[in-house]
């Protein structure tokens, strides 16, 4: 086994145990906690049977399974950035809300 | 008709006593919208004569503008004026304003710099004139001085306006706003003031870059 394997194992075993953790603080709900299993265990996965992903990469037209591990990495990433900031603006809007509402209050209580 | 003027102010301590005395004499009542200001703003706007409601954090002049507007209306005000709190704009035009709204003959007012040709520095006037062109891309209306924030609303267009901005790119939705909700504007000279002060607080090159992005932003997400 190549040492990135070993080492990215490591991770998984690392990063699995946290998700548990959490799970058990109840800081993740179990819908949650399957989601990350899924993808860690996924990871494992591709690290364990790097064919596989060459296999994956050969059906969908590209040379090396790690391109293809890249290039669905990436995707992801700017999918959840994007989601991210989609969130923010909202949360943006309801303080705004929120600040608004409180100093309205305050002003009709004056009266 | 009743005239409420509305002043966001952040840290505006120096010159909002002036701006509250000076605009009161021409409306029936100031409202300015304390935006979590650190310094003695709310009070001395109070001490004037305003009214002041109050953020509890810093929320930006969009959001402000917003909170005005909304307690103006809660207050049956029948025609609302917006102004700047550094000064800038002379409150003695304020009748000119409210004579187009109370005649009917717009909707939305707005004061524009460069109808007359008064001293405003260069560099301004290219920023105006780059803040008038984003409005034009985004919304397709090309006003002569789309971040002028010395405006008039009649209480229709006060309430029917959907203004979702939080900073300074309010200005440019404003605009927007009107042309979707098919108001009338209509634009009056207006005296800029500049002081040592207001030209000192101006606005960087990067407020306004990052203001147009938020231009962007909120014009794609309509």
């Amino acid at each position: 086994m190549l040492t990135i394997q070993i080492l990215i194992l490591l991770f998984v075993i690392f990063a699995l145990s946290r998700t548990f953790l959490k799970f058990r603080e109840g800081k993740l709900s179990r819908g949650w906690l399957l989601l990350w299993l899924l993808f860690w265990i996924s990871v494992g996965v591709v690290v364990l049977l790097p064919e596989l992903a060459s296999r994956l990469a050969a059906l969908v037209g590209i040379t090396r399974g790690s391109d293809l591990v890249v290039y669905l990495a990436v995707i992801t990433l700017f999918y959840l950035v994007f989601r991210i900031l989609v969130k923010i603006e909202s949360l943006e809007q309801e303080i705004t809300k929120v600040v608004r509402q409180a100093a309205l209050d305050e002003d009709r209580g004056k009266e | 008709m009743k005239i409420i003027a509305v002043i966001p102010a952040y840290n505006e301590a120096k010159t909002i006593g002036g701006v509250v005395k000076s605009t009161l004499p021409f409306v029936n009542a100031v409202y300015v919208v304390d935006d979590a200001s650190i310094d003695e703003t709310g009070r001395i706007a109070r001490e004037q004569g305003a009214i002041v409601v109050r953020h509890a954090v810093n929320r930006g002049l969009g959001a402000a503008l917003g909170t005005g507007i909304r307690a103006a209306l809660d207050h049956e005000a029948e025609c609302i004026l917006t102004l700047d709190a550094d000064g800038q704009h002379d409150p003695t035009e304020v009748p000119a304003f409210v004579s187009m709204i109370e005649r009917g003959l717009a909707d939305v007012v707005i004061g524009s710099r460069l109808l007359l040709a008064t001293g405003m520095p260069a560099a301004r006037r290219l920023a105006n004139h780059l803040g008038n062109l984003a409005t034009f891309l985004c919304y397709g209306i090309l006003v002569t001085d789309s971040q002028s924030g010395f405006r008039a609303f009649s209480r229709e267009a006060a309430a029917g306006l959907e203004i979702r901005s939080n900073r300074m790119e309010v200005s440019s939705e404003i605009i927007g706003e009107i042309r979707r909700k098919g108001f009338r504007l209509a634009e009056v000279p207006i005296r800029a003031i500049y002081t040592d002060y207001s030209l000192g607080k101006g606005q960087s090159f990067w407020v306004g870059l990052k203001t147009a992005y938020r231009l962007l932003i909120r014009r794609i997400g309509r």
